[in-house]
């Protein structure tokens, strides 16, 4: 193991990742190299710290874009009942301040065989989607990418959604649902005498 | 969940900036293409294809044979209301496209295309040359 310059000791060169027998530090370490080799020549430590053989620190870079792809999915506060991406249907949620939209994007199904229930402020949509009638005689499938069979979406509606107002609709493979806000609970000014 | 647009919202802080930023971000993303999933089948006749558009309506779609390539291209349009402040979007993108090379078996001119519920299914049958034939071994 090669030692560390600026006077770091062999137990900490070994936190160091090695990339090809070339010391990377990893984003934390950096600062000990700083701070710790004051007597090193400004070359040796540049050539650590921005090396000429990976001109950007690779290793850094994995790991920061690691981190900002996990801070992406953590981003908001998921829902526990929310799905991760690539189901079927894919459903979009908007608010306005009269009531929710849902979209859910299901094409080729029937309107009426779509079960569309709402219990204690959860909304469920469910159904079947049939896969296409077998080929009959001598067929190739090439590409069978489209979603066949049961599928069921859950979605948890604000705390202030009537469940007495809610219209659907269903149009070119798109079903929408309205829930209009408690009238209660829409914004009020009050005034003040 | 990825939820960016709710994130600018909620740092915009101010009503006014934050529509700025949701009205660029929105037309950045109608223009974002989606990729339809579809089903291919080839028998003695031809290629069937479908392809699920959701929300294409007849308007917005677009079937076209150039130079050999089938495009599919449809264009989302579902009107929502202008205060509409996006929660939760698992599909952003204002437009479907997607393309295939078609082999010179198949006959582009007499391409049967049918949008029905937000699917298209695309008949694309082989050329008359092109026909499976049986030939006749004759015994001697």
């Amino acid at each position: 193991m090669a030692c560390a310059p600026g006077g770091l000791e062999i137990a900490e060169a070994a936190n160091i990742f090695f990339a090809g027998g070339h010391q990377v530090p990893l984003p934390g370490m950096a600062r000990r190299y700083f701070f710790a080799s004051t007597s090193v020549p400004k070359m040796e430590m540049n050539m650590n710290l921005y090396s000429t053989r990976y001109p950007t620190d690779l290793f850094g870079e994995l790991d920061r874009l690691q981190q900002q792809i996990e801070q992406a999915f953590r981003g908001s506060a998921t829902d526990i009942r929310a799905t991760g991406r690539g189901v079927f249907p894919a459903i979009n949620v908007g608010a306005t301040d009269e009531g929710v939209e849902i979209i859910a994007l299901a094409p080729g199904i029937d309107p009426k065989k779509i079960d569309l229930t709402i219990e204690k402020g959860v909304l469920t949509i469910s159904g079947e989607r049939a896969a296409g009638a077998p080929p009959e005689g001598r067929a190739t499938v090439y590409a069978r990418e489209r979603f066949s069979g049961v599928f069921r979406r859950v979605i948890n509606l604000p705390e202030d959604a009537d469940p007495d107002r809610v219209s659907a609709s269903y149009r070119d493979g798109c079903l929408r649902v309205s829930i209009a806000r408690r009238e209660s609970s829409k914004p009020h000014s009050i005034q003040i005498h | 969940m990825l939820n960016t647009r709710q994130l600018q919202t909620t740092q915009g802080g101010a009503a006014a900036p934050a529509g700025q930023a949701a009205r660029r971000e929105a037309e950045g993303e109608a223009s974002a293409r989606l990729v339809p999933p579809v089903d291919i089948i080839e028998d003695a006749a031809g290629i069937t294809l479908h392809a699920d558009l959701p929300g294409v309506t007849r308007e917005g779609l677009e079937v076209r044979v150039e130079s050999g390539h089938l495009f599919i291209e449809g264009r989302i349009g579902v009107d929502v209301p202008e205060s509409l402040k996006v929660i939760h979007a698992e599909v952003r993108g204002g437009r479907y496209q997607r393309s295939f090379a078609l082999s010179s078996e198949l006959d582009p001119e007499r391409v049967e295309a049918n949008l029905k519920d937000g699917v298209l299914t695309l008949k694309v049958p082989r050329t008359e040359a092109a026909r499976p034939r049986r030939i006749e071994v004759k015994a001697e």
